[in-house]
């Protein structure tokens, strides 16, 4: 047989198509059964007995491959497989080389199979949820079939999760309830419809492409023509209405802010749902019409359809926007957005503002002005009138907007804890004199508030009735540390009493809501900032030590030295407590073994501020704590091998900001990697009073570094700010001759991200501005005594006097590193440089002093901007070059100053920014100016209604507390305006997505 | 100690293969087909009828190999986080083998409800797309780019953001 077809190969070859017999033509209108798009689900299950040649069918385009078998004589397919596959064989041996590479070439597809086209769509998803997202965009470009695969949503929501961002799980439920009780009624009420349009996607031979490619077409709009049940199920779904981007919604961004400040108060996620409904009730049948007529795009971004055309959410969509609100974090892209709005500079508080926090939809402020005020984040507004009744500066707050808790809970410099109702700003309770000074920090879960206060002091207080009978009642024991209220006491004891007697309670006696359960001593110095998470107290002071509290037995289970300064905050995640100090660090701490995982330097004065978001995976305790091992052993084999040196006293100092080179080591035995582990979106926000916000993330090699450093100040202006920038301005034209801050036109116009500069030269250092400004973090002398000094000392924080009480104790008692600081602490000197001690920094010394030796409530109520301080810096606006700033008065603007280059450009500048502000809105500003130098403002009017100079600006700005979230960061500063960065930078796409991004506290 | 207990499968082509029960029963359903069966049953041949001989021999010899893994754990979330394609060495080798029969396995695994054999096999093809550019995938699976360049150009614009760090 052999030898018959050798013979055979004698007949001349057809290079170009068909080797074989020309008899066997194909035949001229084979209808394709390939599909690339839509081979997954019917005709893919392979049947087990079909053999390979008939199964080639949907492997290639050409049709000779798909249809072999009609070009085989009869005979040949009679044979067995081993028979043709020997004939073929024989075929090929007959042929020229050349041939057969041809042959090679056409058959070589053949071996590969596509596996969209080849496996199940489930068994497909199993492939893909192997790959990453950079994977999967690849593979999204390879075909239609791949792309629609690729983009599948519950992909991209497990990779959503995986990469350790948190979702908002209350909108997604929201989203999935509405959805789904649409899809119910909608179902019962168009059964027609949907199934005339099950029909029509079905015919559509391309709708799962087509599918694809409407996220390809538009991205950010579903073609409402594109389905007809359009009107019916996206009306359902809600989003449009809760929007209120029906019609208008590319034009006026706006309206969904107008729109939602009809809503309550309350959050209450419960309305948005009944309106949709309303409407899918008014117009059930005829919205297919409606929905004809109306060719306007639905924009609901987030959604996507499945097989069955049900609405879903689209986490592909999610995916993207938050990677892409994560480069724009990476890349330092953002908008400034400031509280007050700028066109209603009325409603900012009157001094400096000293703590806030911020909810999805709300932010609420503690300020110096003795109020709290509840801010609408859409609208920038108040939400409603400010809360009065603290008898001096709020210095701490923490809130919860939800329907069960509906609190907020407020600390003062006067000593009091107020429990205030969030929904209307009632106060419902007051905790009077919860301490004996002022109370600096609280935090509450659940069960417990939490305080703690310059009086050296955690105080744990129960939050609802707690009958002793409930088994979170404390059962007091001898301790050292936790002094038990005397109430709890004698609660516990009767207790016992009736437990040995056996007589049962009718009615447990219990403790009221907010009584005290107990003190915690031990730190020696004031405590300023506190946390708690499930059982665990954490708390740092200015004693530089941060401990860690039972919070049931209130022993105090770890304490954490570290710092060689004060600690002004701390955070807490169960793993990881992050302080910032006054020694300019944010240092990372393990939990657990206490040790030292990164200390990150970049600020250059007291770290006021900071939280962290290391972005854990689920069930990452393990790996971390592996990593830490492995780390470890790296770090002892190389001890062993010799490879590394004694520890110089400089790499000591230098201390690690979370290497894991061997050599940078100094800690071990930690369950957590250098740096702290975490997911590659890691990130640290810190506040200082060097009057900015660093945004650190962690490099290749693990190590913290300063992504951005972000200047309050000019965050303000940035903004539209009415408080500093527009008055200022306005005072400027006033005087007609007012003198420009140098820094500020140079770091405006060259240096866009330049840290830190506007905090500097204003060291009266008549040179500073003759020099570029942006030798941040030198530790040049001029710089450090900073010229804000005795403004802040006096007029402002006095959290921060807190601070510098505590620091200063600490120094004389704790430590006798005193000595090498020259200087006590003061909250505005930086004395860990020796150089500071210049003649300004002395200069600075006796405000500050006493300012630590007078209470804060002493503290007349001296607005920020008119210090009664020797050399305040409130009204010169030439301040920064001179080192004898003109006295303190509401007439801004001495004239008659000589003007740099410099200045003369900036001043050029400043008298165009000024003619962009309308005369009226100028007018309006000086009314507000006036006015509130009028009645009730005393002697000293609101700073920010005293146009202040401009040179006084970036001594104004002090950082006290920041938060962010997957989007903002939104701070609080000496500055009474609260300002935002939204890294969202406007992007329509991103800010629909960001509703279903999880918060970060 | 008695000997382990044999059953019998029947291939999609009719072959009958005398397998332990032990390693059969990596195979969840036939773990709970067996289960259901009445004891005397159990002698006879049990039909697979998705599956032919040559490839239901191939899941065996895995089964085989591996009868004495710890069974699955459910946990969900080290399931979707472990992103990791390792795979062990003989299920590497194992694996090498033509497409037609990697997609084979698979399809027997999901069908048979063998998880980590599925698993296996679904790594294995994600392997194939790792490291390599869309057109050596597309020449991997012989895939056809039924994109029009105007739409590739709409795809690339599209990813861009996947490169913007």
């Amino acid at each position: 047989m052999a030898g018959q077809w050798r013979q055979d190969a004698s007949v001349p070859v057809n290079n170009s198509s068909y080797p074989t017999q020309p008899p066997f033509k194909l035949p001229p209108s084979i209808g394709f059964p390939f599909k690339m798009d839509e081979g997954y689900s019917e005709d893919t299950r392979s049947q087990p007995d079909v053999e390979v040649a008939s199964r080639s069918d949907s492997r290639a385009g050409d049709a000779l491959d798909a249809y072999p078998n009609a070009l085989l004589p009869e005979w040949i397919l009679a044979l067995g497989e081993p028979e043709r596959c020997e004939l073929a064989y024989t075929i090929m041996r007959s042929l020229r080389t050349s041939s057969i590479a041809q042959i090679v070439d056409r058959v070589n597809p053949l071996l590969h199979l596509d596996p969209v086209s080849h496996l199940p769509p489930e068994i497909v998803l199993t492939v893909l949820s192997n790959l990453t997202a950079e994977e999967l965009i690849k593979a999204s470009v390879l075909s239609k079939g791949w792309h629609y695969r690729a983009l599948d949503v519950q992909l991209w929501r497990s990779l959503f999760r995986s990469e350790g961002w948190r979702y908002n799980i209350r909108e997604v439920r929201e989203f999935e309830a509405r959805v789904f009780t649409s899809t119910v009624e909608s179902r019962e009420k168009h059964t027609r419809v949907r199934r005339a349009e099950a029909d029509a996607g079905r015919q559509s031979s391309k709708r799962r492409a087509h599918e694809g490619s409407i996220r390809l077409d538009t991205e950010i709009t579903v073609p409402s023509s594109s389905t007809a049940a359009e009107g019916t199920s996206d009306g359902p779904y809600g989003w449009v209405e809760q929007h209120g981007v029906i019609e208008a919604d590319d034009n006026s961004p706006n309206s969904d802010s107008d729109r939602m400040q009809g809503v309550s108060f309350q959050h209450d996620p419960i309305s948005p749902v009944i309106e949709p409904n309303d409407d899918m009730s008014a117009t059930p049948s005829q919205s297919p019409i409606r929905n004809g007529n109306s060719q306007s795009p639905t924009k609901t971004p987030f959604m996507t359809r499945d097989e069955q055309n049900r609405p879903q959410l689209d986490w592909y969509y999610i995916y993207k926007q938050k990677r892409r609100l994560e480069a724009n974090w990476n890349h330092g892209r953002f908008t400034n957005f400031i509280l007050p709005h700028p066109d209603f500079p009325e409603e900012s508080h009157n001094e400096c503002v000293y703590t806030i926090q911020y909810s999805d939809r709300y932010l609420v402020s503690g300020s110096r002005d003795k109020t709290l005020r509840i801010w609408d984040l859409e609208t920038q507004r108040l939400a409603r009138p400010p809360l009065t009744g603290h008898q001096a500066s709020v210095l701490c707050l923490q809130f919860d907007d939800s329907p069960q808790e509906d609190v907020i809970i407020s600390g003062g410099s006067d000593c009091h804890v107020k429990i205030w109702r969030f929904s209307d700003g009632v106060c419902i309770h007051t905790i009077n004199r919860a301490h004996r000074e002022p109370v600096l920090n609280l935090r509450f879960d659940s069960r417990y508030l939490i305080t703690c206060s310059k009086d050296r002091t955690v105080k744990v207080w129960n939050r609802k009735n707690l009958p002793t009978t409930h088994p979170n009642f404390p059962r007091p024991t001898a301790n050292v540390s936790a002094k038990f209220a005397e109430r709890v006491i004698s609660l516990a004891a009767e207790y016992e009493r009736q437990q040995l007697s056996q007589v049962m309670y009718s009615e447990a006696p219990s403790l009221k809501p907010y009584e005290l359960l107990m003190t915690l001593h031990g730190h020696t110095a004031a405590v300023n900032a506190i946390q708690i998470l499930d059982g665990e107290i954490v708390s740092a002071s200015g004693d530089r030590t941060v401990k860690i509290w039972d919070v049931r037995s209130g022993r105090c289970v770890k304490t954490i030295p570290g710092h060689i300064k004060g600690i002004a905050c701390v955070q807490f995640d169960g793993r990881r407590i992050v302080s910032g100090s006054s020694d300019e660090t944010v240092r990372i701490f393990d939990r657990v073994t206490g040790a030292e995982v990164a200390c990150l330097k970049g600020h250059t004065n007291l770290v006021r501020t900071v939280q962290a978001r290391f972005g854990d995976l689920p069930g990452a305790e393990d790996e971390l704590e592996a990593e830490a091992r492995q780390i470890d052993q790296q770090y002892f084999s190389a001890k062993r091998l010799g490879q590394l040196e004694e520890v110089s006293r400089e790499v000591m100092r230098a201390r690690n900001s979370g290497s894991r080179d061997p050599s940078r080591i100094f800690a071990y035995g930690a369950k957590l990697p250098p740096g702290g582990g975490g997911s590659r979106w890691a990130r640290i926000v810190s506040g200082s009073y060097d009057e900015t916000v660093i945004i650190w993330k962690r490099n290749a090699d693990g190590e913290w570094v300063v992504a951005h450093q972000l200047s309050q100040s000019r965050a303000v202006i940035k903004a539209g700010g009415p408080n500093n920038a527009r008055q200022r301005h306005v005072a400027a034209a006033q005087a007609q001759m007012a003198l420009p801050n140098p820094n500020q036109a140079q770091n405006g116009a060259n240096h866009p991200q330049a840290p830190a500069p506007l905090a500097q030269g204003q060291g009266g250092a008549a040179t500073s501005n003759l020099q570029p400004p942006q030798n941040q973090a030198g530790p040049s002398t001029a710089q450090h005594p900073q010229p804000q000094t005795p403004v802040s000392a006096q007029a402002a924080s006095q959290s921060a006097i807190h601070l510098s009480v505590a620091i200063s104790a600490s120094n004389a008692s704790t430590n006798g590193s005193a000595s090498r600081s020259p200087s006590p602490i003061t909250p505005t000197t930086t004395p860990s440089q020796p150089q500071g001690a210049s003649a300004s920094a002395s200069t600075s010394q006796p405000p500050a002093a006493t300012a630590s030796q007078s209470t804060p409530a002493a503290t007349p109520n001296t607005p920020t901007a008119a210090p009664t301080q020797p050399a305040p810096a409130t009204p010169a606006p030439q301040s920064t070059n001179e080192p004898q700033p003109a006295p303190a008065g509401p007439v801004p603007a001495p004239a008659g100053q000589p003007l740099t280059p410099m200045q003369q450009q900036h001043h050029q500048q400043m008298l165009q920014h000024m003619q962009h502000i309308p005369p009226a809105l100028q007018q309006f500003y000086q009314q507000q100016a006036g006015a509130a130098a009028g009645p009730g403002a005393g002697n000293n009017p609101p700073p920010h209604l005293l146009p202040p100079p401009p040179a006084m600006m970036p001594s104004n700005s002090r950082v006290f507390k920041l938060q962010f979230d997957s989007r903002r960061i939104i701070c609080c500063s000496q500055d009474p305006t609260i300002v935002g960065w939204d890294f969202a930078n406007g992007d329509e796409d991103i800010i629909a997505a960001s509703r279903f991004f999880g918060g970060d506290t | 100690m008695s000997a382990v207990p044999k059953i019998q499968l029947t291939s999609s082509d009719g072959a009958v293969i005398e397998v332990d029960r032990p390693v059969a029963e990596r195979s969840v359903l036939i773990k709970h087909l067996l289960e259901d069966l009445p004891e005397e049953s159990t002698t006879e041949a049990i039909p697979v009828p998705n599956v032919n001989e040559a490839v239901l021999r191939k899941v065996l010899e895995w089964c085989e190999q591996h009868k004495k893994d710890p069974p699955p754990s459910n946990d969900e979330d080290s399931e979707s986080r472990k992103k990791c394609t390792d795979i062990d060495e003989w299920d590497q080798k194992f694996m090498q083998v033509d497409q037609e029969m990697l997609f084979e396995i698979i399809l027997a695994a999901n069908y048979l409800d063998i998880k980590a054999l599925l698993d296996v096999g679904c790594k294995t093809v994600a392997n194939m797309i790792k490291g390599k550019t869309p057109e050596e995938i597309r020449k991997t699976f012989n895939i056809q780019n039924d994109f029009t360049p105007e739409e590739e150009d709409q795809i690339r614009r599209e990813n861009e953001w996947a490169e913007d760090r």
